[in-house]
């Protein structure tokens, strides 16, 4: 690539080091800067309101420079997306251009998530890409969000965008824009959001202009170098918190919708110096539901855990993101090809590898991991028509209980690792979508009992005022999320309806194969849909919990006196709710 | 008469008072007692001679108490009723960490009411305000009188929808004050009757979180003090202190406001009236922007991680960049500069009190910006401290201690530049249209190569730097705004409703700035309301003339709005998001006579300045008064403060008594 001329004037305080490091700073602000532009002007509630999107900046090689805050499951994932950009265009880029790009065997991660890839010129010369990816509200398929629990081809799940330019040097290309738009529900939300993507990657190109202007384009990129350097350097220096050694766990998803069985996840961790392999070897082959992961789910899950374990405070880019090998076994649930449906694969196999790292280590770095969490996106769907003829679709995913860590309670109400999102208004719900939240509480003793306890799960109860078609990809519903060090499991997640006032799981009424992925069940107006979220494992022997912080949660109402004297060997007067000590010793006593 | 303005902040309390008679500004300083604010208070102005003077006629009050409650959590003990599902609202929160990819570390920040005192109620609104369930005052009788029993000092209620039929929120509100006499009840139809049910319960929850101790502290400041306190609310108004008792939320971000406010005079001073202010302390740098001489506001604000308070408030960015920031390596073996800072106690390295940590003073001083004693000599500065710990540190860096302290000054300056692009760049404004005017003890050092940073041309360093924050209650206006949701696609809304509606809510906002003060004006409204495209999240507020315009105008207001904001006209159809009224009452303005703001600073010998690798001439604030003008480097010498002009920039007087720095470029 050629540089821009600058002026010896600029060149004189440019080869500082410095002033490097200051752009390198500059450059992870740009990512924020991106973020709040798209906040601001997207027009789904799943942009703008549940932040369900990430930005990131790449240099003209496809390595990611800076990353912000937003989904972990996509900052790993977004590499392979830009490579394949890369080798798909090679040189054919033109100021303007910008790509659309969800293809899950070629860098995608699931459909739903539409990857916005713009190049950056300052005075002519390519200077890097800006990437934005983000969940649109639907891309089509056979059910509405694309969550379509029984789905068993990618081809039924949405529309695949395999690296298109959808803008040509800053011109709509009509043709593209009408096919992508005529294949997806509510294309005005599809077209509202990409225009918030395409406005973050304008504003970073203005703000990489104006380095270049002042700095040079060289030293822009040596700023760019000198950022994967630093965080390659500190991933590698902190990786040390790992022993050098070799770890396994295994894990599974607990059935793909359509059959029952348990589908296992397998890995193994070596370590040597600053050499880490992680290597998914003999865990299953990709399966007929939508559970499998891309390669990109995969190496998202696998960078989101050991960020967390190696160091959480790190700037984010493919220094410590190539820094890992990764095996993942072709054709196998942890790197799907054609036709394997993936759109769970995001939202629940990420879950499983991230907690199955977790898992391995738990041992040798047991103040960097948590016990199990609900660990799912609780997504969920549900689209009709209402009485007026217009079509609606509602999106639904959040928190739960989080698992316990070594030196705390897990989190109540809360994301897990691979996800932060926002939580969105009843009261918007209600305004835009038939049906009404009429319930939103923790479920008491869904926290799984230990010396620290899980986080709560919560109920969310959504009362349709419609006739709602629903759809869900949902796991650990049978599986609970684990313990750790004799701590107990969490509640699993759970959905259920209720109907006349009878309140029953989906595999009874509907006789689904799984209770909670499934696609187009089409239920009554005044149905009461409920969508439990599950509560944390764990950590550490339940009868070993100081009993005041027991009797904390019962007078909360978040744990039962039944619970308090089962699990945590606690009595607690049923009545006032105190503390019983005298008894509280007794059954400790004879517990030990 | 007189006018007298007092700021309470962490470490002093600020006095300033006005003679109507002679046009005189007066100034003071003393410490804060952290435990009893109103102690402060009396002593300024018992030191000032201000305590039995009857010649006061108005008395204006910023105070950081309901700051310090809610950041110290020493809130009281209060309920909260919510409709019958929702009382874990509160505790589930908006769900979003920090750090997304720090989720191990991550603790979720408790709510301000714990479980046991979140009460459930059966009632049911639709979300067009129908009832589809009667509200059970039995079981409102019964909450009130567990919470009785339980001894809450407060209590809160938030109803589902209630901001669209408030009727069983208010009738839950009598039972509870029948019941609960004398303890203060909360509506969130009165605090804050917008959409969104998290942000509602929350800001009604911080409002019932803090009041009993602003009811304790308004009574204690009025059984000392013959006279009424006036308040400065967040949005830089001051309302009397009955508005403030009731909805103390307001008070949330009372003390940066009147620095704005200061900014705002001085914009009245002069033909320059777009201004980023730039307060830098011991502690933190807030910046704020000022165009055409009226702040920019925001209408929520943070109090903790997700816990958010939708009260207007002038949109203060705050950064952890002070006087005292600390450097540090980071793992990467990056320098970092700040959050932490050393405070008072042990302050930077050089104050000789103990402190170990290099902090931006040290480094300041190691390159020669500021005198190694200021106060006029009673603070003397220890440099050789200063080198000591720098050198430690650069020692980790493989660098000299000045290396390092150039290092320090830059990462803090890009701090706080990114600070300022955050009010600016990113919301589609251009930094370059404005004047940097600073103020605050560090303020002065950092001001001009933050400008530089930024690409702003001109620097006005604020007369009284340490002290100029408080001037702004003097100059400010009763004032506040009320918003009331009212949710619609905007050319479906009846102009008649519209009007009705705005009627009421001008009638709460006129109410509430309802006092005897001498000279005030008599209340003027005006109306914004919030709009977006329909279908979008985020709101753009326009100014509404219920007389003159109509759908299509309003509309069009709108869009030219948004073009502004977000480079995007779209065409589509707008929704009505909230009605606001805004109630003014004017306050005679100050007009002080042109005396000399020379504050202690004398020429004395010049210094090297290592960013310059030169002597710098040093002079005092008065040669400019003389109408003086130099090109920089230059220092300029106060008792409290130094200001840095770089070689490239002329200095001479400016507007307000000011001395104003411009870019040679």
């Amino acid at each position: 690539m050629t540089a821009a001329p600058t002026t010896p004037a600029e060149r004189s305080d440019v080869n500082d080091d410095l002033t490097i490091e200051i752009m390198r700073r500059y450059l992870i602000s740009t990512v924020d800067e991106m973020v709040r532009t798209t906040t601001r002007t997207a027009y789904s509630t799943v942009f703008s309101e549940a932040l369900d999107f990430t930005c990131a900046l790449f240099d003209t090689n496809a390595r990611m420079i800076a990353f912000a805050a937003g989904l972990p499951v996509h900052a790993g994932a977004l590499g392979d997306m830009v490579q394949d950009v890369l080798e798909k265009f090679g040189d054919d880029f033109r100021p303007g251009d910008v790509v659309l790009h969800n293809d899950p065997y070629a860098g995608g991660t699931h459909q739903g998530d539409v990857g916005a890839v713009r190049p950056m010129y300052f005075e002519g010369s390519l200077v890097g890409f800006a990437v934005n990816r983000g969940h649109w509200a639907d891309v089509g398929g056979m059910t509405a969000g694309g969550w379509g629990g029984a789905a068993t081809h990618v081809i039924q799940e949405a529309l695949i965008m395999p690296g298109v330019k959808v803008y040509r040097a800053g011109e709509v290309d009509r043709e593209i824009r009408d096919f992508v738009l005529r294949n997806v529900r509510m294309p005005k939300f599809a077209w509202g959001d990409l225009q918030a993507q395409i406005a973050s990657a304008i504003t970073a190109e203005r703000r990489i202009a104006h380095l270049c202007e002042r700095y040079g384009v060289d030293a822009v990129i040596e700023a760019g170098q000198r950022a994967i350097d630093y965080s390659r350097d500190r991933f590698h220096k902190q990786m040390s918190v790992i022993p050098d050694g070799t770890y396994t766990a295994e894990d599974a998803m607990e059935n793909d919708g359509q059959s029952t069985e348990p589908r296992p996840i397998k890995l193994t961790i070596t370590k040597t110096g600053t050499d880490l392999t992680v290597d998914f070897t003999g865990s299953s082959p990709q399966v007929r539901g939508p559970i499998n992961a891309t390669r990109a789910d995969t190496n998202a899950a696998v960078y989101t855990a050991l960020i967390n374990i190696i160091d959480p405070e790190m700037p984010i880019n493919s220094g410590c993101l190539d820094a890992v090998e990764i095996v993942a076994p072709l054709g196998s649930i942890v790197n799907a090809v054609y036709p394997a449906p993936v759109f769970a694969g995001l939202a629940d196999t990420t879950d499983r590898i991230y907690e199955s790292v977790f898992l391995a280590l738990a041992d040798v770095v047991p103040e960097r991991v948590t016990a199990g969490t609900y660990s799912s996106g609780n997504c969920t769907t549900g689209s009709g028509f209402t009485e007026a003829g217009d079509e609606f679709v509602w999106y639904s995913f959040g928190p739960g209980g989080c698992g316990a860590r070594s030196w705390a309670d897990g989190n109540s109400g809360e994301w897990h690792a691979m996800a932060s999102c926002k939580n969105e208004s009843a009261e918007i719900w209600e305004n835009r979508y038939p049906l009404r939240v009429v319930d939103y509480r923790f479920r008491p003793d869904s926290a799984g009992p230990g010396r620290w306890r899980g986080g709560f799960g919560h109920v969310k109860a959504l009362e349709l005022t419609e006739d709602t078609s629903l759809a869900a990809t949902i796991d650990r519903n049978v599986h609970p999320p684990f313990g750790l060090a004799d701590g107990m499991a969490g509640a699993c997640n759970g959905l259920t309806l209720e109907i006349d006032g009878v309140e029953q799981d989906f595999c009874t009424r509907f006789g689904t194969i799984s209770p909670s992925k499934f696609s187009n069940i089409k239920v009554p107006k005044g149905s009461i849909y409920r969508i439990y979220a599950g509560g944390g494992g764990g950590y550490g022997a339940p009868e070993e919990r100081p009993p005041e912080l027991v009797a904390a949660d019962v007078r909360a109402g978040l744990v039962t006196p039944d619970a308090a004297r089962t699990h945590y060997k606690v009595a607690v007067d049923p009545a006032t709710l105190e503390l019983l000590d005298d008894e509280t010793d007794k059954l400790r006593r004879a517990a030990a | 008469m007189k006018r007298v303005g007092i700021d309470i902040g962490g470490t002093f309390t600020d006095l300033v008072w006005y003679d109507e008679e002679t046009s005189t500004l007066d100034r003071l300083k003393v410490l804060t007692s952290a435990d009893q604010p109103d102690r402060s208070f009396i002593a300024a102005l018992d030191q000032a001679g201000l305590l039995e003077d009857s010649q006061i006629s108005l008395l204006l009050h910023a105070t950081t108490l309901v700051t310090n409650l809610l950041i110290q959590r020493r809130g009281s003990s209060v309920g909260l009723l919510t409709t019958t599902g929702f009382r874990d609202l509160l505790a589930i929160q908006n769900s979003v960490r920090p750090n997304p990819f720090n989720y191990v570390e991550w603790n979720k920040r408790p709510a301000l009411i714990p479980r046991e005192l979140r009460l459930e109620i059966d009632e049911r609104l639709d979300h067009l305000g129908n009832v589809l369930r009667p509200l059970d005052e039995a079981q409102v009788e019964e909450a009130a009188r567990r919470l009785a029993e339980l001894e809450v000092e407060g209590v809160a209620v938030c109803f589902l929808h209630s901001f669209v039929n408030p009727a069983h929120e208010r009738r839950a509100g009598e039972i509870l004050a029948e019941i609960l006499a004398g303890v203060p009840i909360s509506l969130s139809c009165d605090v804050d009757p917008t959409m969104r049910e998290y942000e509602r319960t929350s800001t009604t929850v911080i409002n019932s979180y803090v009041q009993k101790a602003l009811h304790g502290y308004v009574d204690a400041l009025e059984d000392k003090l013959p006279l009424d306190v006036r308040f400065m609310h967040s949005g830089g108004g001051i309302i009397p202190a009955s508005t403030a008792k009731a909805l103390p939320v307001m008070l949330a971000r009372s003390g940066p406001a009147a620095g704005v406010l200061a900014g705002v005079f001085l914009a009245d001073q002069g033909e320059r009236k777009d201004f980023i202010t730039f307060d830098m302390g011991g502690t933190s740098c807030d910046v704020a922007l000022i165009r055409d001489g009226a702040p920019e506001m925001t209408d929520s604000i943070d109090v903790d991680w997700n816990i958010p308070a939708r009260t207007l408030s002038i949109d203060v960015q705050s950064v952890g960049a002070g006087g005292g920031s600390i450097a540090w390596i980071d793992p990467g073996g990056a320098l970092m500069v700040g959050p932490q800072s050393s405070g008072s106690k042990p302050g930077p390295a050089c104050y000789g009190a103990g402190g170990t940590e290099p902090t931006v003073t040290d480094a300041n001083l190691c390159l020669g910006l500021i005198a190694e004693n200021l106060l006029g000599g009673r603070m003397a500065l220890s440099r050789a401290a200063a080198e000591e710990v720098l050198e430690r540190l650069g020692a980790q860096l493989g660098q000299t201690a000045v290396d390092v302290s150039r290092a320090i000054f830059r990462i803090v300056n890009m701090n706080m530049a990114l600070a300022i692009r955050q009010i600016t760049v990113e919301k589609g404004i251009d930094p370059r249209d404005f004047d940097l005017v600073s103020f605050g003890g560090a303020g002065g050092q950092h001001a001009a190569p933050v400008a530089a940073e930024l690409g702003i041309q001109r620097v006005l360093f604020a007369p009284q730097a340490s002290t100029f924050s408080a001037l702004g209650l003097l100059t400010a206006d009763l004032t506040i705004s009320h918003a009331q949701a009212l949710f619609g696609r905007f050319e479906e809304i009846d102009l008649e409703t519209l009007r009705t509606m705005m009627r009421t809510v001008g009638e709460t906002s006129v109410r509430n700035l309802e006092c005897d003060v001498e000279g005030a004006s008599d209340a003027r409204l005006s109306a914004l309301l919030d709009l977006r495209y329909a279908g979008q999240v985020h709101h753009v507020s326009v100014p509404f003339d219920p007389d003159a315009d109509d759908h299509a105008a309003v509309f069009e207001r709108f869009e030219d709005a948004h073009e502004t904001l977000y480079g995007t006209r779209l065409g589509d159809p707008a929704e009505l998001v909230n009605v606001r009224m805004i109630a003014r009452r004017h306050l005679p303005g100050i007009t002080v006579e042109n005396g000399s703001h020379a504050n202690g600073g004398e020429p004395a010998a010049p210094r090297w300045v290592e960013l310059e690798r030169a002597e710098v001439p040093v002079v005092g604030r008065e040669a400019f008064e003389a109408g003086k003008s130099m090109d920089g480097p230059v220092l300029i010498d106060e008792v409290d403060s130094t200001h840095y002009v770089p070689s490239g920039w002329a200095v001479s007087l400016g507007q307000g008594g000011a001395i104003l720095a411009e870019h040679a470029a």
